[in-house]
């Protein structure tokens, strides 16, 4: 029995994973828009397939199709599109970029220096960054648990993954 | 802030922040969004549907590909150049297509590959059987009929806990209210099975029908009573039952465990399953209706094959039977798992398992578990060692998806009766 070509495809795509959802999340501002763009992406990447060079990484490719339908998304809405702008998208490809050759087996185990970086964060934004993206707690009832407003709440997160993505450089795994 | 109706209120990336921070400050903050927010564990089931959801689509548009133009055999060499690429990846399709009765390490390559296809649902239940004392059968035997089951002194026993796993998709107040800790521990329950004496036991999952569900037999209906919540569906609801070639045990869909050696009484608690074959022997007690199920067989839902093999990979060598290619059942391919204990298992584990699941779905259909060196049954068991024996790292993990909050039955434990039959249910209906 001989491998069918889309179980390897399939292969590709749980090992990409999460690194991918991870890219979405980065480059979009409507977190309804994720599960479309992950979709379309790997729709996309399946029915180019052939024009895949193998001679190159597959995860570049695949954020390429990604952030065209991110973009694609954008078009709809000025002023995602004004946020989009091409330095924004050249960066964070540069970052996902140095993650792809960090060491690790998975994604997960290239972004564990990002865990250890939350743990050095100081107690107000640890907390904030724990409800909210560890516990998936919504914004609006993160801001009440902590009893602060959520403009306040948001300001606290953006704070802290500004100090979170300084601690990454210093480890030298964002540029 | 955040009043664009595109953007949702519970995203904590608003646009307007950081506007006096660098454009490559910004973007460095949004990398650490996207990253941050694969962490949250609830974010691995939203993936893994997303990506079954994804490759569905691509094997539905699979064959129009090969239609237009493209040479198959060309298409499928460039394909494999790039899973080549990908090194594990390509190992373990290999592995898994071309070797499947290859080395263990193969087959636990293709088992990390089945992992996250099994992790779709929303709600997980997860059980542990875990024999954790020294087997004293042979005083468990000579207990009258009617004496306490539930913890018969002397005899091999089981440490069984289902656990809730489930993180919910997407977040609510309830969560900040009930620490996901607090949450856990109050969906734990952890209680005795009793294990058989026999050399063999026969495992099988299988969904009850619906009304069944909604006139559940004493013990075994959930505590919040009301099936009418919102994604508390009936029709994702399990149950496990097993043969440990002396009785019959079964796990209704809130956790509460009954026993019989009357295929007949068990068959009263769950009158579909004999209709379907899944017990043998004839039915008369059982209603009309249920030849609904007896003609939809394809209703009922079964175990995944990644959530036995997870527990086993640690102690046991795990193979697949080259036989598999072989077999199938009603024209669909099985795969066929071998499990062998290795020296790492300590205590009463199996030494053999064999797992029977469907190659396309990894449904799993049998799960056959036996000791080399058990005793015929109408012979003495030479297990009632005075000495205790360390407890074994893991049995088996049957995983049992749920939909919604089902908590467990306190008493879910508590055996009623009691069967004969030592066939393999699974093996002589299909």
């Amino acid at each position: 029995m001989s491998p069918k070509a889309s179980d390897i495809f399939d292969i590709l795509i749980r090992q990409h994973a999460d690194m991918l959802t991870a890219f979405i999340y980065s480059l979009s501002f409507d977190r309804s828009t994720v599960d479309d763009i992950f979709q379309e992406t790997i729709i996309t990447a399946w029915s180019r397939i052939n024009d895949f060079d193998p001679t190159r990484p597959f995860a570049p490719w695949l954020r390429g199709i990604a952030r065209n339908h991110i973009l694609a998304a954008a078009r709809k809405n000025r002023r995602y599109r004004a946020h989009l702008h091409g330095l924004l998208e050249e960066r964070v490809e540069e970052q996902f970029g140095r993650l792809d050759r960090e060491s690790g087996d998975s994604f997960a185990e290239r972004i564990a220096e990002l865990k250890r970086c939350i743990e050095r964060l100081h107690a107000e934004g640890r907390e904030a960054i724990e409800l909210v993206y560890l516990r998936g707690v919504e914004l609006p009832v993160a801001a009440e648990t902590v009893g602060a407003a959520e403009e306040t709440l948001r300001k606290r997160l953006y704070r802290a993954r500004l100090w979170l993505a300084e601690c990454l450089k210093n480890k030298q795994v964002f540029a | 802030m955040n009043n664009d109706p595109h953007q949702t209120s519970d995203d904590p990336c608003a646009l307007d922040l950081g506007a006096d921070d660098s454009p490559q400050q910004q973007a460095d903050a949004r990398v650490v969004h996207g990253l941050l927010r694969i962490l949250d564990e609830g974010e691995s089931l939203r993936i893994a549907a997303r990506v079954d959801r994804a490759t569905a689509a691509v094997r539905a548009q699979e064959g129009g590909l090969r239609l237009v133009g493209t040479r198959p055999r060309t298409f499928r060499e460039r394909l494999v150049w790039i899973g080549g690429s990908a090194g594990m990846a390509a190992a373990i399709v290999l592995g898994l297509l071309f070797f499947p009765s290859s080395t263990e390490a193969t087959a636990i390559a293709a088992l990390h590959s089945m992992r996250s296809a099994a992790r779709t649902g929303g709600r997980c239940y997860e059980i542990l059987i875990q024999p954790h004392r020294p087997p004293m059968v042979g005083a468990d035997r000579a207990r009258p009929e009617g004496a306490d089951r539930a913890r018969p002194e002397g005899a091999d026993r089981a440490r069984a806990e289902v656990a809730d796993r489930a993180r919910p998709e997407g977040g609510d107040g309830m969560r900040a209210e009930r620490p996901d800790r607090a949450r856990t521990e109050g969906f734990r329950r952890v209680g005795e099975l009793r294990l058989g004496a026999e050399g063999c036991w026969t495992l099988t999952m299988v969904k009850p029908r619906r009304d069944l569900l909604d006139r559940p037999p004493n013990g075994d209906r959930p505590p919040n009573g009301d099936r009418s919540q919102k994604g508390d569906r009936p029709e994702f609801e399990r149950i496990v039952m097993g043969f440990d070639g002396r009785e019959y045990w079964l796990v209704g869909p809130s956790g509460a465990v009954r026993r019989s050696d009357s295929q007949r009484a068990l068959g009263k608690a769950f009158p579909g399953l004999i209709k379907t074959g899944l017990l043998d022997g004839p039915d008369a007690e059982s209603d009309s209706n249920d030849s609904e199920v007896a003609a939809s067989p394809d209703t009922l839902e079964y175990l995944t094959l990644t959530s036995v093999l997870d527990s086993l990979e640690r102690d046991y060598a795990i193979s697949f039977d080259s036989k598999a290619d072989a077999e199938s059942v009603h024209g669909r391919p099985l795969t066929v798992v071998k499990a062998r204990r290795t020296g790492a298992a300590t205590g009463r584990a199996p030494d053999t398992v064999r797992l029977v699941a469907d190659a396309a779905n990894l449904e799993v259909l049998s799960v056959r578990l036996n000791w080399d060196n058990a005793p015929p049954p109408s012979s003495p068991l030479p297990l009632s060692s005075p000495r205790a024996a360390p407890p074994p790292k893991a049995v088996m993990i049957l995983q049992m998806h749920n939909s919604a909050c089902h908590e467990v039955a306190p008493q879910w434990f508590t055996p009623d009766f009691h069967v004969q039959n030592p066939a393999d249910p699974f093996l002589r209906t299909r």
